[in-house]
């Protein structure tokens, strides 16, 4: 069964943008994800991960950050980022047909949404593909602190080898979150996912995301 | 505390080190984005062209606002085209 996808265009604030939305028959909610700071909504490892999402029964919308869109590599201001982010959820809550809505996204894109979140966007949850804690081999400069300010569930799914993510400064948040967040280990697995050796296609690695993603969100409603 | 009003003639007569980093040229400013003039020792990777930002090559430090984490190194030139991507809806 392969659910058609719609795409579509929204008004983000800073013009026009991308969108592609899929809606498997009776979904159980919706999730809206955005793409990490290099690479578009199109990328094989968000497109693998919102398929394998549909086929579980959970409708899925995704979008272009108005930098990406554009065709620039130097990410947006994060007052546009979050502009959009409020502007895609939207355009979901509008298809969502009453359900709930969830927000998330791959390393800066799911970062976005929590912002977005922490400033009033009222997402049933958060789903952070690999959380960047902190530049890669700069531990001091952890950005956590909005998180606190989240009153939604969080799943942080991390590979136990992503450098954006020291595991113990992690912990740390994640215990200070408290019953909120909800840690979920890729053994191995650094970024983007992938482990050594495992050879797999980046389109197949989200995809194998989405089984843990989907039965957080059925938890929760 | 007493001042020490005697001018130290080493320091002086050092020539001047050229500064770290300068204000960018006005047509570098894009609304939203912090724009510095560097010269740096260090080599970066410019996003703009995926190439190598040479040490010392006075270049342009391009930080996102409330973006810390997103700070980049680009080529001047390089950025003078993403200014023209931002097509001024920055
Ligand atoms: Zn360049």
């Amino acid at each position: 069964m392969t659910v058609p996808e719609e795409r579509l265009a929204f008004d983000s604030g800073k013009g026009q943008v991308s969108a592609a939305f899929a809606r498997p028959p009776e979904p159980v909610a919706t999730l809206v994800v955005s793409h990490g700071a290099g690479s578009g909504m199109d990328h094989p490892f968000l497109v693998g991960f919102t398929r394998a999402m549909n086929e579980q029964a959970i409708a899925t919308l995704r979008f272009n950050f108005p930098y990406m869109e554009a065709g620039r590599r130097s990410t947006d201001p994060q007052p546009v980022a979050v502009a959009a982010w409020r502007a895609a959820f939207e355009a979901a809550v509008a298809r969502a047909g009453g359900g709930q809505v969830f927000a998330g996204g791959k390393s800066y894109g799911g970062r976005m949404a929590s912002v977005a979140v922490a400033e009033g966007m009222p997402a049933a949850g958060l789903v952070f593909l690999g959380y960047p804690l902190h530049p890669p081999g700069k531990p001091e400069r952890v950005r956590d602190e909005h998180l606190y300010a989240i009153e939604v569930p969080m799943l942080f799914l991390h590979g136990t080898l992503d450098p954006f993510a020291d595991p113990r400064l992690l912990k740390r948040v994640i215990d200070r979150l408290g019953t909120r967040a909800t840690l979920l280990e890729v053994t191995g697995g650094d970024h983007s996912f992938n482990v050594r050796g495992a050879k797999k296609e980046p389109r197949e690695v989200g995809a194998s995301l989405a089984p843990l993603v989907a039965s957080f969100i059925r938890e929760l409603v | 505390m007493p001042r020490k009003n005697r001018r130290n003639p080493e320091f002086f007569e050092k020539p001047e080190a050229p500064p770290a980093r300068a204000d960018a040229p006005l047509w570098a400013l894009a609304p939203g984005y912090d724009v510095r003039h560097v010269g740096g020792e260090k080599e970066y990777r410019c996003p703009g062209c995926d190439h190598v930002v040479r040490p010392g090559v006075w270049h342009l430090v391009v930080v996102p606002q409330g973006e810390p984490d997103e700070r980049r190194h680009w080529h001047t030139e390089c950025w003078r085209r993403e200014i023209r991507r931002l097509g001024g809806r920055a």
